[in-house]
């Protein structure tokens, strides 16, 4: 299969599972409470809890126009199944999702104006510890059974009961309010006054960087041991084969054994694991969003969720999922130049 | 693919066998049954079961052996003051008093002011707390054609300070605050003297008033700022002994019209409950409530959700699997790998988030979504097993003796699971706990639930850290990290023998929402 075929057929694949993602979370939690709460979902419903939140607006006159202009892009005057379904995919592929019931903005433009926050931390956490992981696993794979080595796969045991929300919570106690409250001292900030969205500029990149200190540190620690603990065990597998005994045989030196001869085997496993573990990198980085109140989608979704702000919750869903496929999407391209045998099909 | 190693494990006993094989299963086998009894025999037999939604102590409570170094820091006490003497009387007119052991009789017209101690006096050892809990108990019976009226006023007196001042000053204005009595309970409340009943009237009050109460404050003959707490800074103070006074005020006018007036009151006990600032093991959180106890409810919970849910995404995973393993290379394979890959994909928390928002926040509805994206992990594992045992002899055997594939995957496949269902529920377990302990903690879960996530939501989103209580966050903290820590051991005790090829951390790392 040559690569631009390669490229086309997971771009489908892809495609339909974003398709097929997004009609279940219509059917399971638009629809499904509907009928739950002695609707239909064949009818007009008067119980579907959108429609019940977007009424209590009507007589405010600050949000006339905004009721009905909700009702007609989401159709809730329809029924729920096909009509109100189809036109929710309409908005879905026109990124279309009308106000927020709370602040009267756009959605689409609040949840773009958010994204690249989020990018920030979702990026990192999927990147550098992979990064982390490979160099740390190598280098230290000549210490077999030493102090380094008992460290490493000791990290990778915590790294399964540390998620990166305990390990900020931990970071937050250690390093931001003991000090602070003890001695007065902030060595991180406190998780309270995040920097605003429109506040962007060189004079305070430094409170920016200083901000997400705390994030990339508790996401950089959980999921490097993992990491770090899978790449070991891969390499001590490599080692066990025929080649290597060769390898050695010739004369040749660790170093180049491992960083010549075993590399090249290590890249395939990456993507299979990667593809299980994508969707936990990103439920991890917005879960501490949330917790470090940095102005992402989640935390503008954990808002909208106290203000019962639907449009918004089912906007963040969306693109959500949206990210997750597109992040394995890029993942299955790049290690598909980099290792022509994934597209042959050896995954 | 051969079966792997593990085929020849097949009876519970044998894994038992296997994990006590190794130190990693030694070490999660005892974590585990430790929280199995501390959750299951704990809250029944170590907390009183109200502990966990009523206040128990001051807020914000350190553990109670704090006191251990520090012996003046105030521990729940209470005292009861029963007796009551009078100490001073004022009349004019022609009253008459009559006083029994704890009952004043006032018949006749004019007007009296009568002053009643309690017997006891309590030395109090501590230092000062910072709130108490002071009730009040009596009857009145009114008589006569012109009923009287009166006033009672109970307050806290306090002899060894009697003639001492705190001076405060606020801004510009400066007070100066007597120090040995404080009213806390007045009837009637504001007006005084002159509410002359024309009613006969048997009352009876038994009322708990809690100070420091800012309105009460009001009742003061002198005045108080409002940031100075009256218990700890003025009245209560380290070896002074406190006692109760009552003043009654008795009013019938014109005399000549009181002829057969008459009030009797009758003075009940009066408990006086001193809030520790030190309390139980691990003291209290924001609203007073034992830490201990929810911890230790908070154990049970984890216990039957984790595992329950566990058993229920091992019940789906193995079906599933099973089924598209046997028919390994079909349509039905195809499908349910596809559904299996799909639900991988699918980003957990924002469908939690969006499930609680329009289900209403619920625990069934968490318990059910993440038992929905959890199954695939166990689909998978069970599918290349029965892919694997479908090969076996005793399978092919079945087969040529004219089995149906039901029976089959019923009686030979499934069976030769075992090991593989016990390895599910262990690493399922973790995933659960940390995915429902995660939507409690950012608030998107019931709140009435006790479990650990919501322990974590309310310490971290209430100010544990901002005052330091540790005491409150780190139980539910290291509990979550503990409990979890004891399964992932099992789990890699019978890794090697269950799924040689297939990595744990796979497994684990896949579902984190």
């Amino acid at each position: 299969m040559s690569l631009s075929r390669y490229i086309i057929t997971r771009s489908i694949v892809m495609f339909l599972v974003f398709l097929v993602s997004i009609i279940f979370f219509f059917i399971f939690v638009r629809a499904l409470p509907v009928p739950l709460s002695g609707g239909s979902l064949f009818l007009p419903s008067q119980t579907d809890p959108f429609l019940m939140s977007v009424l209590r607006n009507q007589d405010d006159p600050r949000f006339t126009g905004l009721v009905e202009f909700t009702i007609r892009t989401f159709g809730l005057d329809r029924p729920l199944i096909p009509d109100q379904l189809l036109l929710f995919l309409k908005n879905v592929f026109t990124f279309d999702f009308g106000y927020s019931l709370y602040s009267n903005r756009k959605v689409s433009d609040e949840i773009l104006a958010r994204l690249p926050y989020t990018l920030a931390l979702y990026v990192f956490a999927t990147i550098v510890p992979i990064v982390f992981g490979y160099y740390v696993s190598l280098y230290l794979a000549k210490t077999r059974g030493k102090a380094l080595d008992t460290l490493l796969t000791l990290s990778g045991i915590a790294a399964f009961v540390m998620p990166p929300w305990i390990m900020l919570l931990l970071i937050y106690i250690v390093f931001a309010y003991i000090p602070k409250t003890t001695f007065g001292v902030y060595i991180v900030p406190l998780p309270v006054r995040p920097p605003s969205p429109s506040e962007l500029s060189l004079s305070n990149i430094a409170y920016w960087l200083w901000y997400l200190t705390p994030l990339y540190v508790a996401s950089l620690i959980s999921f490097f041991g993992s990491w770090a603990y899978f790449f070991r065990q891969l390499v001590i597998a490599e080692m066990g084969n025929e080649y290597v005994t060769t390898a050695r045989a010739k004369g040749l030196s660790d170093e180049t054994i491992i960083f010549r001869e075993i590399t090249p085997n290590l890249k395939p496993p990456i993507v299979t694991r990667l593809a299980y573990a994508m969707p936990g990198i990103f439920g991890g980085s917005i879960a501490i969003e949330i917790l470090s109140s940095w102005p992402g989608i989640a935390y503008y979704a954990y808002q909208a969720f106290q203000n019962y702000d639907y449009p918004v919750i089912l906007a963040f869903f969306v693109v959500s999922a949206m990210l997750v496929v597109i992040s394995l999407y890029l993942a299955d391209v790049i290690i598909a130049i980099i290792d022509p045998r994934v597209r042959i099909g050896e995954r | 693919m051969s079966v792997s190693s593990g085929s020849h494990v097949s009876s519970v006993s044998e894994i038992i066998y296997i994990i006590l094989k190794s130190r990693k299963g030694v070490l999660g086998l005892a974590i585990v049954i430790s929280y199995l009894v501390l959750g299951f025999l704990g809250p029944t037999y170590l907390i009183d079961p109200e502990a966990t939604s009523q206040q128990v102590a001051d807020t914000l409570a350190v553990p109670e052996w704090f006191t251990f170094f520090n012996p003046n820091i105030p521990v729940n006490q209470e005292y009861i003051y029963s007796g009551w003497r009078l100490v001073a009387v004022e009349r004019e007119g022609r009253l008459e008093i009559d006083t029994g052991e704890d009952i004043i009789k006032v018949s006749g017209g004019g007007r009296g002011v009568f002053i009643v101690e309690s017997v006891d006096r309590f030395i109090y050892t501590k230092d000062p707390p910072r709130s108490i809990l002071a009730t009040v108990n009596y009857t009145i019976d009114l008589r006569g054609d012109t009923s009287p009226g009166y006033s009672v006023t109970y307050y806290l007196y306090n002899r060894d300070l009697e003639g001492s001042f705190r001076n405060i000053t606020q801004g510009d204005t400066y007070y100066i605050v007597p120090r040995w009595y404080y009213i806390y309970y007045r009837d009637p409340p504001f007006s005084v003297l002159n509410t002359q009943q024309f009613e006969h009237t048997n009352k009876s009050i038994e009322t708990s008033i809690r100070l420091p109460y800012h309105m009460i404050n009001s009742f003061q003959p002198y005045k108080i700022p409002i940031y100075v707490n009256p218990v700890s800074e003025l009245i209560f103070s380290k070896d002074t002994a406190i006692s109760i006074r009552i003043n009654i005020t008795y009013i019938c006018e014109p005399a000549a019209r009181c002829e057969d007036a008459e009030a009797v009151f009758r003075l009940g006990d009066v408990k006086i409950r001193v809030y520790g600032l030190a309390y139980g093991v691990m003291g209290t959180d924001h609203a007073g409530r034992d830490v201990f106890a929810q911890f230790l409810l908070g154990a049970r919970v984890a216990n039957i959700f984790g595992v329950s849910a566990a058993i229920v995404i091992v019940f789906f995973g193995i079906l599933l699997g099973s089924i598209a393993g046997y028919r390994g290379g079909s349509k039905l394979d195809h499908l349910v790998s596809f559904i299996t890959d799909m639900t991988f994909m699918l980003p957990g928390l924002p469908l939690l988030i969006a499930a609680s928002l329009f289900f209403g926040r619920s625990t069934l509805v968490i318990y059910i979504v993440i038992i929905m994206l959890s199954w695939p992990v166990i689909a998978r594992l069970s599918r290349s097993w029965a892919l694997a045992l479908r090969n076996e002899q005793y399978v092919e055997a079945a087969i040529a003796l004219g089995a149906g594939s039901g029976r089959i995957i019923r009686k030979h496949i499934i069976p030769a699971m075992v090991p593989l269902i016990v390895y599910g529920v262990v690493i399922e377990v973790p995933t659960v706990i940390f995915n429902e302990v995660l939507v409690q903690l950012l608030g998107f879960g019931d709140p009435t639930f006790p479990s650990w996530g919501r322990m974590l939501n309310q310490a971290y989103y209430e100010g544990a850290l901002v005052n330091g209580a540790w005491w409150w966050i780190l139980p539910p903290l290291t509990g979550v990290v503990s409990f979890t820590l004891g399964f992932v051991l099992i789990g890699l005790a019978l890794d090697e023998y269950v799924n040689p090829k297939y990595r744990f951390e796979k497994a684990v790392e896949s579902k984190r929402t």
